[in-house]
C-alpha cells in the first residue's frame, strides 16, 4: 500500500543530526540503501550502462532522489548547455552539465583557413566581448611573424579591450540577475552597453562582431566620433554608481558568488584570482599580477596614468 | 599639430631639433636633415664631408627606426634552444636547479618558456612545478591537446602560470598516435577534467585514472574523433539521422576522380580512385 513507501524528507535534519552524531562518535556513516541506477532514459538519452564511476554515481537514484532536465531551452542556461540536476526534493545534490551546444567546430574550421580568416572565425567565440578574441591570435600571429605593432595601434587596442570588458562585464550583472529572476537591471545593462557599442561602431564600423584587429595592428584609427562619445560615456558613468545593484526577493543585495553558489575548497582547483575573490577570498592571500597583466602596452599603459588614479587603483584594486 | 608658440609639438624632440637648427650647419651635424646619414652636404657634392664617425654620434640625436621589429618581437618565430645559460632568465635558471634532467628540453623564446617531455612523466613534473615553495605554478590555465599530422604524434600542452616571478610555462608531452595513454592530473586539478574530456572526445587521446572520460561535446555513441588530422566526415554520415543532407557529408563530394581531364584538363594530377 501507498502508506508503507517510505519517502525520505530531503529535509530530514534528524538524519543529517544522525550522520553529524555517528561522524563525532567516529562511527561510520549508517549504510544507505542500495540506488538504481537510472540510466539515461529520464533525461532523454537511450537506456545504457554506465560507462565511468562518475557516471554511475550521478545516474544512481536512491530513494526520494530524481533526475530533473534543465534543457538548453532554458533562460539561464543561455541556449550553451544542458544541465542534468539531481534532486532530493527541492535540494539540488548533483550536477552533471552536458556540453555542446553552441560547439560550431572553430578549431576545425580554422584549420583550413588563412590567418586573415581565423581573424574573423575567433569573433563570435565570446561575442559579448569580441575584441578579446580577437587580440589573443593577433599577438599570437606577431609573435610568430616576428612583427611589432606601432604604439598608437597597441594603445588604441588597450582602450578598445578595456570597454569590451566594461561592456561584457555589465552585461553579465544584468543577466546575473536574470537568470535568478530579477528583470530589471538587465535594461539597465543593456543601456550601458548600448552607449559602448555606439563608441566601438565608431571605431570599427561594427555593432557587435566587430573584426577590428589585425596582425600588426587595427583596421581603423580612432575617430573624432569615437572620442566624443567617449568623453560623453565616461561623464555619466559616475553617476550610475548611485543605481541599486541586484537584489533577491528579500530585498538583499546580491553578491556575485555569495551566499548561493557552491563554495571551493582550498585544494587547487585551475580557477583564477577572480573567481577566489568571489568566493571570499581575501586579497592579500590571493597571487595578483600589476594592474594589467604583463603585455608591454599594459605596462606603458600603466606608467602614463596620472598619480591620482594610481593611488586609487591601489586602495581598491580590480580584479 | 601647431600651438601657439609656432613649434612643431607633433613631432618628437630629436626631429623637432634636428629641423630647427636650420640647413648647411657644416660637417658636425645633419645639417638640418632628418636622417644624419646623408653625408652629402649642400651647395657641393664634390666636397664630401664626412664626418668623423665619434663626432657624428655625439653630436645628432638618432631616429629611431621603425623598420626593424624592436624588443620583445625582435627574435621570436625561432626557436632557440637553450645553450647560453648566461643570457637565461631567472625562471630558467631556478627549472634547472631544480629539475636538472630537463636541461636538454627546455626550450625559450624571449617571452616564453617551455617544457618537452614524454606523456608518462607529466603529472610528476606538474605536481612539483604546483608545490614547489620557489616555483609556485598554482594555475592551470589551459589543457590541450595537438596533432601534429597524420602519421605523427600527440602532444598534450599544459600552460601554467605563476604570479610569484611572474611567469607562464608551456609543459608538452608527448603522446603516441598508436597508443594514446597519458596519466590524468585532475588529482591536481579538479578543473582539469572538462579539460581532458574535451581532449578524449577531439582526440581520442585516454587519460589513465581519470574517474570520468567520457565524451563532452559528441553524444556518447559517436564513433570518431572530430578533431584529428585524419577525420573524415563521410565516415560518421552514414551513423547520422541526417545521413549527409550536407554535401560536404557526403563522399561523392570528396572523391577526386570524377574531375577527369575531359571535363578539367591539367588540373588534377594523379588521382586514384579508392578501390
Amino acid at each position: 500500500m501507498t502508506s508503507d513507501v517510505q519517502i525520505p524528507d530531503p529535509l530530514d535534519l534528524e538524519r543529517d543530526e544522525e550522520a553529524r552524531l555517528r561522524a563525532a562518535a567516529g562511527l561510520a556513516p549508517a549504510p544507505r540503501p542500495a540506488g538504481e541506477y537510472a540510466g539515461f532514459e529520464s533525461v532523454g538519452l537511450p537506456d545504457r550502462p554506465p560507462e565511468t564511476e562518475r557516471e554511475e554515481e550521478l545516474y544512481t537514484l536512491a530513494e526520494g532522489e530524481m533526475l530533473v532536465n534543465m534543457g538548453p531551452q532554458h533562460p539561464s542556461t543561455h541556449g550553451v548547455m544542458r544541465l542534468v540536476v539531481k534532486v532530493r526534493g527541492e535540494v539540488v545534490i548533483d550536477i552533471d552539465p552536458v556540453l555542446g551546444y553552441l560547439h560550431r567546430g572553430i578549431e576545425k574550421l580554422c584549420e583550413e583557413a588563412t590567418y586573415t580568416t581565423v581573424l574573423t572565425y575567433v569573433d563570435p567565440m565570446d561575442y559579448l566581448a569580441s575584441m578579446h578574441n580577437e587580440h589573443a591570435p593577433a599577438i599570437a600571429f606577431e609573435k610568430l611573424f616576428g612583427v611589432r605593432a606601432p604604439r598608437r595601434a597597441e594603445y588604441i587596442r588597450a582602450l578598445v579591450v578595456e570597454l569590451n570588458r566594461v561592456f561584457s562585464h555589465g552585461l553579465m550583472m544584468g543577466f546575473l540577475a536574470l537568470d535568478m529572476g530579477g528583470l530589471t537591471p538587465i535594461l539597465y545593462s543593456f543601456i550601458n552597453r548600448d552607449e559602448i557599442v555606439d563608441m566601438l561602431s565608431a571605431i570599427s564600423g561594427q555593432r557587435m562582431l566587430f573584426n577590428f584587429f589585425r596582425v600588426g595592428g587595427v583596421n581603423f584609427d580612432a575617430n573624432d566620433e569615437f572620442f566624443s562619445r567617449l568623453g560623453k560615456w565616461r561623464a555619466g558613468v559616475h553617476r550610475q554608481r548611485g543605481l541599486p545593484g541586484p537584489h533577491d526577493r528579500d530585498g538583499r543585495p546580491l553578491r556575485p558568488g555569495g551566499d548561493l553558489a557552491g563554495r571551493l575548497g582550498a585544494e587547487p582547483a585551475g580557477v583564477g584570482r577572480a573567481v577566489r575573490r568571489a568566493q571570499g577570498a581575501s586579497l592579500l592571500d590571493l597571487p595578483r599580477a600589476g594592474i594589467r597583466g604583463h603585455h608591454p602596452a599594459g605596462r606603458r599603459l600603466e606608467r602614463a596614468l596620472p598619480a591620482a588614479h594610481r593611488r586609487d587603483q591601489a586602495e581598491h584594486p580590480p580584479h | 599639430m601647431v600651438r601657439g608658440d609656432g613649434h612643431l609639438h607633433h613631432l618628437g624632440w630629436a626631429l623637432q631639433a634636428q629641423l630647427q637648427r636650420g640647413a648647411g650647419g657644416g660637417s658636425g651635424h645633419a645639417g638640418g636633415r632628418l636622417c644624419a646619414r646623408l653625408s652629402a652636404a649642400p651647395g657641393g657634392t664634390h666636397l664630401r664631408h664626412d664626418p668623423p664617425p665619434g663626432a657624428r654620434q655625439a653630436a645628432s640625436r638618432r631616429v629611431v627606426d621603425l623598420r626593424r621589429p624592436r624588443g620583445p618581437a625582435s627574435g621570436l618565430g625561432r626557436r632557440r634552444q637553450l645553450t647560453a645559460p648566461a643570457r637565461a632568465g631567472a625562471l630558467v635558471r631556478l627549472l634547472l636547479d631544480r629539475f636538472p634532467d630537463l636541461a636538454r628540453s627546455l626550450w625559450t623564446d624571449e617571452d616564453s618558456v617551455e617544457v618537452q617531455i614524454d606523456g608518462a612523466a607529466a603529472p610528476d613534473l606538474l605536481q612539483r612545478l604546483r608545490d614547489d615553495p620557489e616555483l609556485t605554478f598554482w594555475y592551470l590555465a589551459d589543457a590541450a591537446a595537438v596533432d601534429y599530422g597524420v602519421d605523427q604524434h600527440f602532444e598534450v600542452v599544459y600552460h601554467l602560470y605563476s604570479d610569484k616571478h611572474p611567469a607562464w610555462l608551456r609543459i608538452r608531452a608527448r603522446v603516441d598516435r598508436g597508443d594514446p595513454h597519458i596519466p590524468t592530473i585532475t588529482h591536481l586539478w579538479e578543473g582539469a577534467m572538462f579539460h581532458e574530456r574535451e581532449m578524449y572526445d577531439m582526440m581520442g587521446i585516454i587519460f589513465d585514472g581519470n574517474r570520468d572520460l567520457r565524451r563532452i561535446y559528441m553524444s556518447p555513441d559517436y564513433r570518431s574523433f572530430p578533431q584529428r588530422k585524419d577525420f573524415l566526415l563521410p565516415d560518421d554520415a552514414a551513423d547520422s539521422p541526417a545521413a549527409g543532407v550536407n554535401p560536404l557529408e557526403r563522399p561523392e563530394t570528396w572523391d577526386l576522380t570524377r574531375l577527369t581531364d575531359e571535363l578539367a584538363p591539367g588540373v588534377i594530377g594523379h588521382v586514384k580512385s579508392e578501390t
